[in-house]
């Protein structure tokens, strides 16, 4: 595989993993990136592990745990797919977009509250509020 | 002869006492001995009321001794919250970096007596989660909690509260004992701040209970009650859920170290929340599930003689059906709190609400001789602001556990739009001192609102005359000629046309300190029976009094009430489908004028139009036709209950 294809698969795995807000479904009303519902599943799973799964317990770390599964899987589905249709137009100026968008999109995650947390202390953060 | 009898003591008592108990008596008057039995050292209250006048409190209130109201940001304690109720200010959450309070909150009606009920469970795992310097602090519960609030909460709801075998977590040691040494702070400083906030001068401007919440909840079905102590003489410790897993081991547990300690320690225990009980709370047979006992019935009489019909949670007052549009108040439409989430779509299965319990009360009186089901009703809110009384629905600034997370300042859109912000206890008692009330408490002469201060006043006789409304000395003649609410009528009597009347009569909310009043509507008898003949149960409601057809409404834009009601209502009925065979049971259901709910009130203070357009996502609620926009705020009396005895007397005093 060319590894510039590679590379840009890793580099949007990386975007899609640690930035872009994905749903906690259910009664919890979150927006988080795929890293921090895995943040969320470990942190329960641990509870769980070290206490015991009881009651209700068992249900919701199921639900925290399916979805950090789901979405890491979709990031890293998403991150080839997109890989595979960028890969051809990022030659030359292309590229330049590409990178330039990619920074407006993380500049817009640092200054703007685009991630609602359901489990943290605060409601509505940044990326780095996201992981404080 | 007995007609003569009462006669010759009404006109006594109407002599005796020149005042009738209605809002405005004054205090005073010929103080006889008090019909109260005095069990603490405390100077005799300068206002005294013979007749009896209705106190308001609030004895459901969490501080940040509560697990879920701490998680939630609640850093207020007990002293807070009877500052609060007194009409202080406190500060509230949001909290800075600092832990200072950002928010302000104050009472613009003091209450009259309060209670603060933090959960026995997690008493010290919360005080350890909080204190770094506390052995478990640093534990990996402690740490998810401290960390993700939200999440702890869910984690230590399942492994505890809802859990069928609750159980400690790792880091209280053997038998829990590291928790529960740490727990024995806590509960000192709740019982300490009673105390220092008890006013036991002659002003008795405010009282105070010592008590705690038992926070039962097997699967999700709600079973949890308040424990209210007479005085200071309370449990060493409370009783918590995860030692003593069901009501039976809770009442032992407070006859032992309670009501059969020899101490002078009395308690009661106020269920709440049937409503999402899922049947827990309420059961009609043994544990095993053979027939219930006259022995398990009594214990249960004896011990819960109230129940919160409503509170932040919802109404527990009946089941939504076309017989009763009434019902269809503050109703949440799952069986359980987990159900709120996931929901199973089952049907809310049978002895959950009030009325249909304490028919059942009635169907176990005519088996086996004693009504297990034989309670009052009062309001509450279970407040976990630690802001006890915060029921204005203008000014309602949340909740705080599981629920908008106030952690972060009061969202536009304070609560989930299921919720409200909970009612009042009512107590007719002849002071305000723990003992008046208290024993109020345990006769069951109290009623509950939805949060207004209405008042209603039932008396159940045999003789009184249509006139008695325009009498002076309503309450004298009520007194001496029959029952209050929670008292028991038993007769027929032999003589007379033995027919049960009821003198009902009810003041609207008089407002005050800015808190807006709404006129009354109607006032309604609920009347719950067991036919004799096929043992079937039935509930009726009748108007009684006032005008349910009046075109009283509210304007939304302002929230000002409009078109005619009643600031008093009274009447004299008498049961037209009276039966004297039948075990029956009466309760008195006042009714205001529509007004504004909380989220209205919330919704007009954000300048929301919706017809304009450009609401905000965080107050689309306010556009949502399902969400309703006013209500028809509410006071249920304590019942009256009629025993049929062959020859039996014409009034008793309150069933035990």
């Amino acid at each position: 595989m060319d590894a510039r294809v590679r590379r840009l698969r890793w580099v949007l795995f990386a975007v899609f993993f640690f930035t872009v807000p994905l749903p906690l479904l259910g009664p919890f009303d979150g927006f988080i990136p795929a890293v921090r519902h895995g943040i969320v599943a470990g942190a329960a799973l641990a509870v769980a592990a070290f206490e015991g799964a009881e009651g209700p317990v068992r249900g919701a770390v199921g639900l925290f745990v399916a979805h950090a599964v789901v979405w890491t899987i979709v990031a890293f589905v998403a991150s080839r797919v997109l890989a595979r249709v960028l890969a051809p137009r990022l030659a030359g100026r292309g590229a330049g977009w590409f990178w330039a968008a990619l920074v407006l999109w993380l500049l817009a995650s640092v200054v703007f509250d685009l991630y609602a947390t359901p489990f943290g202390r605060f409601q509505r953060v940044n990326l780095l509020g996201v992981f404080s | 002869m007995r007609r003569s009898v009462v006669a010759l003591a009404g006109a006594a008592l109407s002599v005796v006492f020149a005042f009738d108990a209605t809002r405005a008596e004054a205090p005073g008057g010929t103080r006889a001995a008090p019909s109260f039995e005095r069990t603490e050292e405390r100077s005799a209250c300068t206002a005294y009321y013979p007749l009896r006048r209705a106190f308001y409190g609030d004895t459901h209130v969490h501080t940040t001794f509560s697990f879920d109201a701490w998680g939630q940001g609640t850093l207020a304690g007990p002293r807070d919250a009877y500052r609060y109720a007194r009409g202080e200010a406190i500060g509230i959450q949001p909290y800075d970096a600092r832990g200072e309070p950002l928010g302000r909150a104050r009472l613009r009606r003091p209450l009259d007596f309060a209670m603060v009920s933090d959960h026995s469970d997690l008493l010290g795992e919360t005080r350890i989660c909080k204190d770094a310097s506390l052995e478990g602090s640093a534990s990996l519960v402690c740490r998810v909690v401290r960390r993700f609030p939200r999440l702890g909460y869910l984690l230590v709801n399942g492994h505890t509260y809802s859990n069928e075998k609750p159980a400690r977590y790792s880091f209280c040691g053997e038998n829990g004992e590291v928790c529960l040494e740490a727990g024995r702070e806590p509960w000192r400083v709740i019982q300490d701040a009673a105390e220092e906030f008890y006013d036991r001068s002659a002003a008795c401007r405010f009282t105070t209970f010592v008590g705690y919440e038992w926070t039962a909840m097997p699967g999700g079905r709600n079973a949890h009650r308040n424990i209210v102590f007479r005085n200071e003489k309370a449990q060493a410790y409370p009783t918590t859920y995860i030692e003593d897993p069901t009501q039976e081991q809770l009442w032992a547990a407070l006859e032992r170290e309670c009501l059969d300690a020899g101490t002078g320690c009395d308690a009661i225990a106020i269920p709440h929340n049937s409503n999402v009980s899922a049947g827990e709370l309420f059961t009609n047979v043994e544990r095993d599930g053979s027939p219930l006992t006259p022995e398990t019935a009594r214990r249960r009489a004896r011990i819960e003689t109230l129940v919160e019909v409503t509170q932040h949670k919802g109404d527990s007052e009946c089941r939504v059906s076309a017989q009763d549009e009434l019902c269809a108040f503050e109703t949440l439409d799952y069986s359980t709190m987990q159900e709120a989430a996931f929901s199973s779509g089952e049907a809310i299965p049978p002895l959950v609400y009030a009325r249909e319990v304490l028919t059942e009360g009635l169907v176990q009186d005519r088996r086996i001789g004693v009504n297990p089901f034989a309670f009052g009703l009062i309001g509450a809110t279970d407040t976990h602001l630690a802001a006890p009384g915060m029921v204005d629905e203008d000014e309602y600034r949340g909740h705080a556990a599981g629920t908008m997370d106030s952690r972060f300042g009061p969202a536009p859109f304070p609560d989930y739009e299921s919720y409200n912000p909970g009612g009042l206890a009512g107590v007719w008692a002849e002071e305000n001192s723990r003992d008046s009330l208290f024993e109020a408490m345990r006769r069951r002469e109290a009623f509950g609102t939805s949060g207004p201060r209405m008042s209603v006043r039932l008396f159940g006789g045999w003789e009184y005359p249509d006139s008695l409304c325009e009498q002076a000395d309503f309450a004298a003649e009520g007194y001496a000629g029959g029952v209050p609410m929670g008292g028991t009528l038993e007769g027929p009597p032999l003589e007379g046309p033995g027919v049960p009347r009821f003198a009902v009569r009810a003041w609207r909310d008089p407002g005050g300190g800015g808190v807006p009043s709404t006129p009354l509507q109607r006032i309604q008898i609920v009347k719950g029976a067991v036919d004799p003949a096929t043992g079937e149960t039935r509930e009726t409601v009748f108007d009684v009094a006032g005008d349910a057809g009046r075109e009283a409404d509210v304007d939304l834009r302002t929230c000002t009430p409009r078109g005619p009601g009643f600031d008093e209502l009274c009447t004299v009925w008498s049961d037209p489908d009276f039966d004297p065979a039948a075990h029956a049971y009466y309760y008195a259901r006042v009714v205001e004028n529509p007004s504004c709910r909380w989220n209205q009130w919330a919704c007009n203070a954000q300048g929301v139009d919706c017809e304009a357009g450009g609401v905000p996502r965080a107050l689309r609620q306010c556009c949502d036709p399902e969400i309703p926009k006013t209500i028809q705020e509410r006071a249920w009396s304590s019942p009256i209950w009629y025993r049929p005895q062959a020859g039996g007397a014409a009034a008793s005093s309150p069933r035990p």
